[in-house]
């Protein structure tokens, strides 16, 4: 099939076009779409609170039925509603502690990137020290010696609250941006226009702000979607080992109820096992093809294969 | 280009803004730091802050014994040997009485403190021990001796018996300990006529209940015992799989800290004991985990001869607590929560550990429904060290819920519950009244039935310390915690369900017989001992003194699997006491 | 070239110590190791404290306190676990041989299945064959390591043996309860499902590695030349797309490898398997200074360790930085 390429097409058209183009991620989008939509709604849309019983005793492991659609876990709690609301913390999550990881990275990144030298070697190896260590020690570690500083608790919260996992993930966060961002940078400030810009008399600031940062959209934004998705697993390995946001008497989150699906492996309460790991499967699943697509679409090289 | 960009900006932005609103308006709660107690506003009338707490002191002193003391005299079988061949004789007694006085480190000295002297009486095989006051607990002592010759210095054997105990006087003896597994083979000079069946006994530790489950399953152990929980027994459905579920000596309760904090206030306790539904709790939470469990009305105790009234019945009384209240000056302020007048609202702290499915299931029942009573009751929870090894004892929270093992002696009512025992700076923060109850007529009747040889004199006095508990709502007793052994029946046979609910767990595993034919019996493990000294911290562990101590030490007394002590063949009769 | 090397490993040293350095102040306020072992002994004595803090160096000086304990590091004088005294080293050296096993043979499987997956998909982008193999492997990254651990330990280990009667791979640990010394047979039989569980996410992770770069590689204007001299798509593959593909996953793979190391935690929970995740998972729970800081002193290394390789095998093989 050959179509004629209108050769005016400018790069933001050609990148829409190849992200449609994948059909797994149109998918993705819509699926998301529709489980953020449901989310958000959640006062309407979930059919009883996070820790309501759907009726009085016996009610505990109650298969799915009308009364309570995923079916109920050991103390009659409905499945449905409470991965409504699971999804919605670790969601909040996800995005909250990518937004901040994203900010801060590009900045690190850009700044390492243009400037080099020492300051660019100094990030370079820290951040590859730090990526390197086993992820799970590395976010123990660091959570409890964030935890142990208590003139940043009026910052970052208590240890077994949301915003103290947002900002935990968002500290791991930062360094993969940065190096991305770098990365284009890089490749960026031997281009003509920059030097131009540079020519011209552009202070690096405007230049970094101007030019680099928004000809960098592409990757940044497959930063942040890996990063979101990077947050929620994060998120739920933590909740695995117990590290997560505190069950007891407040919320939930898709960590914490796939947490509670390890007990109910054995039980044969598969409802508990099968919906809690499947929303979180499909959730990264769907931010991944995204992600993939985002990549492939905003990757300059492949505008020249055509 | 700018303006895709700006509005795929202004798009994120509206998602983000849209999660926050509705987060905002779930109402999410944070939890309060585990570190700093909740500071309250000025205006309170009890001591809050951890470093108040240090202030309170207590003005009882424990009765002074009148009894001159009296002599238990034990008669050693003269065919009890260990697994040498040597004799069991009053060395023995006297070093075990020596090591678990003097040992630093020791875990417990209550008991061996009233013993004066250990000697032999008209031979090497008969032992005269004089305590210095009359003790009722004496069956508790000397149901573990340690082989004197096994130590250079029985007046401190903390440095012996890091990872193996060499000496046995019971059918198995220790063949080899490591960190994954403990091998135990016939020990062939045990004198009783109930040797060992099987030829090895190997007990491996599981990491958790997850793998403890498949493990048996799978046919890599024979027999587990775990701690019982709802969906247990649909996870180890099987055919080959059969299970006794017994209640024992375990029992779970609420524990309210009296010492500082909102609950020192006694109208307050009381008010909040009283709109506590036990039984709706017992239905949602316990019903499910065994439908023969019973709902505790005794006390801190479980069913048995101590325990035979109802003093906690009839607990909840929304309406009473409600009265109460506001009959003291107590209103609901704008949340809707009690305060008293110019007061704040006092924030209470519970604490569980973490990663116990049940207590956090049991916390997300129980607090929003305290909450609607009007008490403002967060979940304040902490890993198992955290937990028994810094908050309890430091008593550094509100309202604590955890299990407790009874031995068959209610001695240990005493070293919990009288008020000498409440740790503070006075007696060095040492103490297992964890609550801090301080009632000097309950003290009394405790210190009196540790002194009183007559059972039934001795019940009255416990139940009328019972009857103090239920009326200071000190506690909220629960419910009686099942044992559970499931085993493999093509794999190990015998009397496997026969000691399940005794203090000493499965201690008849020398009586089971091996049915598959792999010459081997092998027993799951929860927890693992880090070092084997039975006197010191590393026997502060059940699944210590079950794995290795208590399979190989000889005693006086054996717990029953009814709860009671009946002696072994270590003796040839029951010793006889002499009050002087 | 030895130029080269020989400043990268000089730089190696200094920054192994800062980095210990900087782990030894956040385990220190962290986990607060003086409250950890009076938690695990209440009744220790003065001198045994004393002798605790001066052989952990947990003076009130965080930098004297570091050098102290580094002192006692480097003699060998190696402080003992704060529950029931137990050694450390002997402990370390067993956790690193169970998982320096489960990891190489874990990676030795993962990778070289998942080169082979990469290439079969590489050969006709876009094809079924391509979407079947890139799905999939999407599916296996984001099924998270718990997840698939225990659902094949359900499996294999327990339906398993429900229907055929013997279990085909065990469940859990190194050797079958009750066994002692060394048999080969009955370790590779336990170390089966922890290694199909981590090759499953290798696999997924190098399958897509290798065919982007070997696309990569295939459209490149060089390999256009080659087609267009005549040569045949097999040799081109082979001689050129292949070993020019490999080059970027090679220094992915020695980073990769250093990560073994430690992270395999989940699955070793899992599996109970005691290698250095479970070690580490422990010792960090109780609060287990002189169990983690070996530890880390361990993973520091080998991660700098593999670093350098990394550096060394990408320089050797880029010609530009050879010739420098």
């Amino acid at each position: 099939m050959s179509e004629i390429e209108l050769p005016t097409l400018s790069p933001r058209r050609m990148a829409l076009r190849r992200f449609v183009g994948h059909k797994a991620a149109v998918a993705s989008c819509v699926v998301l779409g529709l489980l953020v939509l449901v989310v958000i709604l959640s006062p309407l849309t979930a059919r009883y609170g996070v820790n309501e019983s759907v009726r009085k005793p016996p009610n505990s492991f109650l298969p799915p039925q009308k009364i309570a659609w995923f079916g109920t876990d050991d103390i009659g709690r409905d499945i449905y509603s409470r991965l409504i609301y699971g999804i919605r913390v670790s969601l909040i999550i996800g995005l909250f502690s990518a937004i901040i990881a994203v900010a801060v990275g590009c900045v690190v990144g850009a700044v390492a990137g243009f400037r080099g030298g020492f300051f660019d070697d100094v990030v370079m190896r820290v951040t590859d020290l730090f990526l390197a260590f086993p992820f799970l020690v590395a976010l123990l570690v660091v959570r409890q010696t964030l935890g142990a500083l208590s003139w940043l608790t009026p910052l970052v919260g208590d240890m077994s609250s949301v915003r103290f996992i947002i900002f935990l993930l968002a500290f791991f966060g930062w360094m993969t941006v940065a190096r991305i961002v770098r990365g284009q940078v890089l490749s960026l400030k031997e281009r003509e226009f920059i030097e131009a810009a540079r020519a011209v008399g552009a202070s690096r600031r405007y230049i970094i702000l101007r030019h680099l940062v928004p000809n960098s959209i592409g990757p940044i934004m497959v930063a942040l979607t890996f990063s979101v998705v990077g947050a929620i697993i994060g998120e739920a390995t933590l909740a695995f080992f117990g590290y997560g946001p505190q069950a007891g008497a407040g919320t939930t989150s898709l960590g914490i109820l796939v947490q509670a699906a390890k007990g109910a492996v054995q039980s044969g309460f598969w409802w508990m096992v099968v919906f809690p790991c499947a929303a979180l499967v499909i959730i990264s699943l769907c931010i991944n093809f995204i992600g993939d697509a985002l990549r492939d679409a905003t990757d300059p090289r492949l505008d020249m294969g055509h | 280009m700018r303006k895709t960009k700006k509005a795929m900006k202004f798009a994120v932005g509206l998602v983000a803004l849209s999660f926050v609103a509705a987060a905002c308006g779930s109402g999410e709660s944070e939890t309060v730091s585990t570190d700093a107690p909740a500071v309250e506003a000025p205006g309170v009338s009890y001591p809050t802050a951890l470093a108040d707490c240090e202030n309170v002191t207590y003005d009882y002193a424990k009765p002074e014994s009148t009894s001159s003391g009296m002599t238990v005299t034990y008669d050693i079988a003269p065919e009890a040997v260990w697994e040498d061949g040597s004799p069991i004789t009053v060395a023995d007694f006297k070093g075990t009485w020596d090591a678990a006085l003097n040992t630093p480190g020791s875990l417990s000295t209550v008991g061996y403190d009233q013993i004066t002297s250990v000697e032999a009486g008209s031979s090497d095989k008969q032992v005269v021990a004089t305590f210095k006051s009359v003790y009722a607990p004496y069956k508790g002592l000397f149901g573990g001796l340690i082989k004197a010759s096994a130590v250079k210095n029985t007046a401190d054997i903390s440095g012996d018996f890091a990872d193996f105990i060499p000496y046995s006087g019971r059918a198995y003896k220790m063949k080899s300990w490591s960190k994954d597994q403990v091998v135990f083979v016939p020990n062939d000079k045990y004198w009783g006529t109930d040797k060992a069946v099987v030829k090895k006994v190997v007990m491996v530790p599981k990491a958790d209940q997850d793998t403890e489950i498949a493990s048996i399953k799978a046919g890599e152990v024979d027999f587990i015992y775990p701690q019982y929980y709802a969906g247990i027994t649909e996870a180890v459905a099987q055919d080959n799989i059969t299970s006794s579920v017994q209640a024992g000596g375990d029992y779970e309760a609420f524990y309210f800290n009296q010492k500082c904090g909102p609950f020192a206030d006694p109208i307050f306790r009381a008010a909040f004991s009283m709109s506590i539904d036990r039984e709706a709790l017992f239905e949602q939470i316990y019903i499910p985990i065994s439908a023969t469990g019973v709902l505790l009305q005794c006390g801190p105790i479980v069913p048995g001869p101590f325990c035979v009234g109802d003093e906690f019945a009839g607990s909840f009384d929304a309406g009473g607590a409600e009265t109460l209240l506001t009959d003291n000056g107590w209103a609901k302020d704008g949340d809707g929560f009690w305060a008293k007048a110019g007061e704040s609202a006092p924030a209470i702290r519970w604490i569980i550990n973490t990663g116990n499915t049940r207590r956090e299931s049991t916390q997300a029942y129980l607090i929003p429904l305290l909450q609607a009573a009007g008490f403002n009751v967060k979940a304040d929870n902490c890993d198992a060290a955290c937990y028994f090894q810094k908050r309890l004892p430091a008593l550094d929270f509100d309202m604590a819920m955890y299990i407790s093992t009874a031995p068959p002696d209610p001695a240990y009512l005493t070293g919990g519950f009288v008020c000498d025992q409440i740790p503070f700076a006075g007696n060095k923060n040492v103490g297992q009244n964890s609550q801090g109850w301080c009632n000097t007529e309950a003290s009394d009747l405790l210190y009196a039935a540790d002194a009183e040889t007559d059972t039934a004199v001795r019940a009255a006095n416990i139940k009328a310390v019972l009857r103090l508990m239920a009326q200071d709502h000190v506690l909220l007793p629960l419910f009686q915690f099942p044992k559970s052994g499931f085993w493999r029946t093509d794999k190990v046979g015998g009397p496997v369900e026969g000691e399940l609910k005794n203090y000493t767990a499965f201690i008849n595993f020398h009586q089971w017989t091996d049915v598959d034919g792999d010459g081997q019996i092998v027993i799951g493990a929860e927890q693992w001992p880090e070092c084997l000294n039975p006197i010191t911290e590393c026997a502060n562990s059940s699944w210590m003194v079950w794995t290795t101590a208590f399979p190989v030490s000889p005693g006086v007394w054996a717990t029953t699997n009814d709860g009671d002590y009946v002696i072994t063949n270590l003796v040839t009769g029951e010793p006889v006491v002499t009050v002087l | 070239m030895l130029r080269f090397i020989v400043r990268r490993i000089a730089w190696a040293f200094p920054t192994l110590l800062l980095v210990t350095f900087l782990v030894y102040v956040a385990l220190r306020l962290g986990t607060n190791p003086v409250n950890s072992y009076l938690r695990s002994n209440p009744r220790a004595s003065p001198e045994k404290i004393a002798e605790y803090k001066e052989l952990n160096g947990l003076g009130s000086n965080y930098v004297f306190g570091y050098f102290n304990w580094l002192q006692n590091f480097l003699t060998f004088n190696w402080p003992r676990s704060i529950k029931g005294s137990r050694e450390v080293f002997p402990a370390l050296k067993d956790a690193l041989a169970n998982s320096l096993r489960l990891g190489v043979a874990a990676t030795v499987v993962g990778v070289t299945i998942g080169l082979g997956i990469g290439m079969f998909a590489a050969l006709h982008p876009g094809g079924r064959r391509d979407v079947t193999v890139n799905t999939a492997a999407f599916i296996g990254i984001s099924i998270p390591p718990y997840i698939s651990a225990v659902l094949l330990q359900l499996l294999f280990a327990v339906y398993w043996s429900r229907w055929f009667g013997e279990t085909l791979f065990p469940t859990s640990g190194v050797y079958p309860a009750g066994h002692i010394g060394f048999n080969p047979v009955l370790m590779i039989k336990h170390m089966a499902l922890p290694t199909i569980v981590v090759a499953i996410q290798i696999i997924a992770v190098y399958s897509r590695y290798m065919r982007s770069s070997l696309l990569d590689v295939l459209n490149s204007d060089y390999m256009r030349t080659a087609r267009s001299k005549g040569i045949s798509e097999r040799r081109i593959l082979i001689r050129h797309g292949v070993r020019n593909a490999l080059i970027p996953i090679v220094t992915i793979a020695a980073l990769d490898v250093g990560a073994i190391v430690g992270g395999l935690i989940i699955t070793e929970n899992v599996f109970d398997y005691p290698g250095m995740g479970v070690y580490f998972l422990k010792a960090f729970g109780d609060g287990d200074f002189p169990l983690m800081m070996p530890w880390m002193v361990l993973i520091v290394a080998s991660i700098l360790l593999f670093n350098l390789i990394a550096d060394v095998t990408y320089a050797w093989l880029d010609p530009r930085i050879r010739l420098e």
